[in-house]
């Protein structure tokens, strides 16, 4: 497979994730959250997905459950479910913001047919109470779930499974290494993530197996990417093509999530734990103030020279982070810019606009 | 028969001035002030000697007082986004201007914040203490769709233990089990004569409505634990029973009784009860101040009580209890039907509204009607868009009766 095909896939993980139940033979277990540990899917007999944001024109079945101020990614999420576009096993959660508390409660009401669980992974994940509750609140999970599935945990899998998604996460975190190094164009690693959060682990591994230098090095002002979750690919390639070039990683699609690992003996006190040591977490957890320099300081070591901020609207760790973080930036030479998105899948006109007044200034 | 106004009115004003007046005092005399959430376990501050104060209250004053424009406007100039609570973005432009209707503040010593009640409240109040550059205590209390585990308590009672530790540091005053047990006893009592006097609402006319509810729930909310809380109270409630003896009613000629569920509409809250007071519309009951009637307090245990009071509100749970919460509400005060204020300020309380409405619906065959508005920010508030969606719903109402 070449970066095409990668890209291909990441331009649409919904149809990659459907095909995936079909030549696998089982039902999906569809996570919302970066933070959702897919290998417990796997231990459950489903195949583990971590829904990307799919944009489109119109929501009809969200729009008819969710106010117009929530964000896409929730409302695109709600609109996949509930029109039935996956065949979904157990949809699974993980405590976040306040939209994403609003999920499980919408998508049962409107009437998805497979169970719906949060994991109650605690928001602040800075005090030593968490780590405790984090294991139980994983391990209150699987109760719940195994209880609504009537199937146990496999642990047997689950080893494998953590092995296998512990391997993508390394090769998204090589890749994004490529990128920074300008071995390989940033809308293919972009593309790379998006599809490691839908293909099935053994399927990424092998595609991505010969990425290293196919790409022509991508050349530029070199910026670093803070978002949530990107709304698509195409986004990269059209700040690539004004002239950036992504030297640092602050995304939930990206390296907030591929950086998670399990240490020790896989067990799910291990895998708990894991997700309270994602070495960096989301503006949705409690880390104290620390957020904010931790990310200028990645972007300084880079030597980025500017930021490109993205804020989907209505996403409030976002918004309420945001002028904290261009302070933080600020204060180490790098201007920001902010893009804020809603319902579109890349940049538009008057995004453009700010984006290449940034890197002409810098350039 | 009708009276006028609450005697309790006069006496409410002079209780929030006092609480901001003490604040400032117990700063001089060297007592620590705590800015604190609204569900924040304050009984462990208040045993430890510090003098709490709550910034959504001063928020909510500053709307029902017309300055929330201005002082969000502040915040937004500060890079923050007017997709942000409105509660939020009026603090922060009070704290950077200085501009108060409680003619100025008094700066915090601690920040204590519970996610209980939304997912806003750690931002904002890490922004004020980086603001005022003093230590943050985060309780954090897992939000369930259904009931809280024993795990969940055990979670919140560790961290809860741990503000006690960081209170006692602040102020240097040990809290004691029995010192403790005495404030939980006080706001149990405040807690249980508040519930009570909101539910003179059931009587037929509608003794107390939501409009005066919203208004005398500052007490509850900024200083329970306290004698004066207790006391505030109790004459409350002397005087509703008073009033419900003599059928006074808060509206002339009710003719409809509705429930509301979500904060309410400062900028709008006059013209709104003048309107429900001139469609013999009666707003018995809320989901709002009915959250500050907890039942799980307990003197002798008082830190497990306060653990499972403050896990288990409403906030920290998903629709279908708020389902569960409104079909009580609407039998228990008979009402006609019910209203949703889609609160574009508060994501935790609003989304979701729209299958509240489909479930409270079906389970008590009433009809509900879903308002857009703002709890704070008068520019997302039409009182001709409340008119043309409130009135109509009324005379259906009306209709069905």
């Amino acid at each position: 497979m070449d970066d095409n095909a990668i890209v291909r896939i990441a331009a649409n993980p919904i149809e990659t994730a459907r095909q995936r139940s079909f030549v696998r033979g089982r039902k999906l277990g569809v996570a919302f959250s970066s933070y959702f540990p897919l290998e417990i899917f796997s231990a459950l007999g489903l195949e583990g997905v971590w829904l990307p944001t799919s944009p489109r024109s119109q929501y009809p079945f969200a729009d008819s459950m969710i106010q117009g101020f929530a964000c896409t990614y929730m409302r695109s999420s709600a609109e996949v479910l509930l029109n039935d576009e996956l065949p979904v096993g157990l949809v699974g959660g993980v405590s976040s913001c306040d939209a994403q508390l609003a999920l499980p409660s919408v998508l049962t009401s409107g009437g998805i047919k497979a169970p719906v669980a949060n994991i109650k992974l605690p928001i602040s994940v800075v005090t030593p109470a968490a780590r405790k509750h984090a294991r139980n609140a994983l391990a209150e999970f699987c109760d719940v779930v195994t209880s609504a599935l009537g199937r146990s945990l496999d642990k047997v899998e689950l080893v494998e499974a953590v092995k296998s998604y512990e391997a993508v996460r390394m090769r998204v975190d090589e890749i994004f290494d490529m990128m920074v190094q300008g071995g390989i164009y940033a809308h293919t690693a972009y593309s790379a993530a998006i599809a490691s959060h839908v293909m099935h682990p053994d399927d990424f591994l092998d595609a991505t197996a010969n990425l290293a230098g196919s790409g022509t090095p991508a050349r530029g002002v070199p910026v670093i990417l803070s978002a949530a979750v990107l709304p698509s690919a195409q986004l990269v390639a059209d700040i690539e093509d004004l002239g950036a070039r992504i030297v640092a990683d602050d995304t939930n699609t990206g390296r907030r999530a591929s950086g998670r690992r399990v240490n020790g003996p896989v067990t799910l006190d291990a895998i708990a734990d894991s997700l309270i040591d994602r070495p960096l977490h989301g503006p949705e957890r409690f880390v104290g103030s620390k957020r904010p320099p931790q990310v200028a300081q990645i972007a300084a070591s880079a030597g980025a020279k500017g930021a490109i901020l993205v804020r989907n609207k209505f996403c409030d760790p976002t918004a309420f982070e945001t002028p904290e973080l261009i302070a933080e930036l600020k204060a180490r030479d790098i201007p920001a810019v902010v893009i804020e998105l809603d319902r579109e899948a890349g940049l538009a006109s008057r995004d453009r606009t700010l984006v290449q007044t940034l890197l002409e200034r810098l350039s | 028969m009708m009276k006028k106004g609450l005697e309790a009115n006069k006496r409410l004003g002079k209780t929030v001035r006092n609480q901001v007046l003490w604040t400032r005092i117990g700063k001089r005399i060297g007592r620590p002030v705590a800015w604190i959430t609204s569900g924040a376990p304050v009984e462990i501050v208040l045993a430890a000697g510090i003098i709490p104060f709550y910034p959504e209250n001063h928020a909510a004053i500053c709307a029902a007082r017309s300055m929330s424009e201005s002082l969000a406007i502040s915040a937004e100039s500060q890079g923050y986004s007017r997709d942000l609570c409105s509660y939020f973005r009026v603090d922060l432009g009070s704290s950077i201007t200085g501009d108060t209707p409680l003619g100025k503040h008094t700066p915090p010593d601690m920040m204590v914040v519970s996610n209980n009640i939304c997912g806003t409240v750690q931002n904002w109040f890490r922004i004020m203490a980086d603001h005022y550059k003093v230590p943050i205590v985060f309780v954090d209390t897992p939000y369930s769709d259904g009931q809280q585990s024993l795990a969940d308590m055990a979670y919140v009672k560790e961290q809860l233990l741990e503000l006690g530790r960081v209170c006692e540091r602040v102020s240097g005053r040990r809290i004691t089990e029995s010192r403790l047990g005495d404030v939980v006893d006080r706001s149990k009592t405040a807690l249980d004569l508040w519930r009570r006097a909101l539910h003179t609402g059931a009587s037929r006319p509608a003794t107390f409505t939501s409009f005066e509810a919203f208004v005398h729930m500052a007490p509850i909310v900024s200083i329970r634990g306290t004698r004066r809380c207790v006391s505030y109270y109790r004459k409350l409630l002397d005087e509703l029973e008073e009033r419900q003896t003599a059928g006074i009613g808060m509206v002339e000629n009710e003719r409809l009784r509705v429930v509301w569920d979500n904060i309410a509409i400062w900028p709008a809250h006059r013209e709104l009860r003048k309107m429900f007071k001139d469609m013999g519309v009666a707003l018995v009951a809320d989901t709002y101040t009915h959250a500050w009637t907890v039942e799980h307090l307990d003197a002798g245990a008082p830190w497990e009580s306060l653990a499972k009071a403050y896990t288990d509100i409403l906030l920290n749970h998903g629709a279908e209890h708020r389902v569960n919460v409104m079909d009580r509400m609407i039998k228990d005060f008979d009402a006609d039907g019910f209203i949703l204020h889609s609160n574009r300020s508060c994501k935790r309380y609003s989304l979701g509204q729209f299958m509240v409405k489909k479930d409270v619906t079906k389970r008590t065959g009433k009809p509900g009607v879903v308002i857009e508005g703002d709890m704070a920010d008068p520019r997302s508030v039409s009182m001709d868009n409340l008119r043309q969606r409130l009135e109509p719903f009324f005379e259906q109402l009306g209709d069905v009766r």
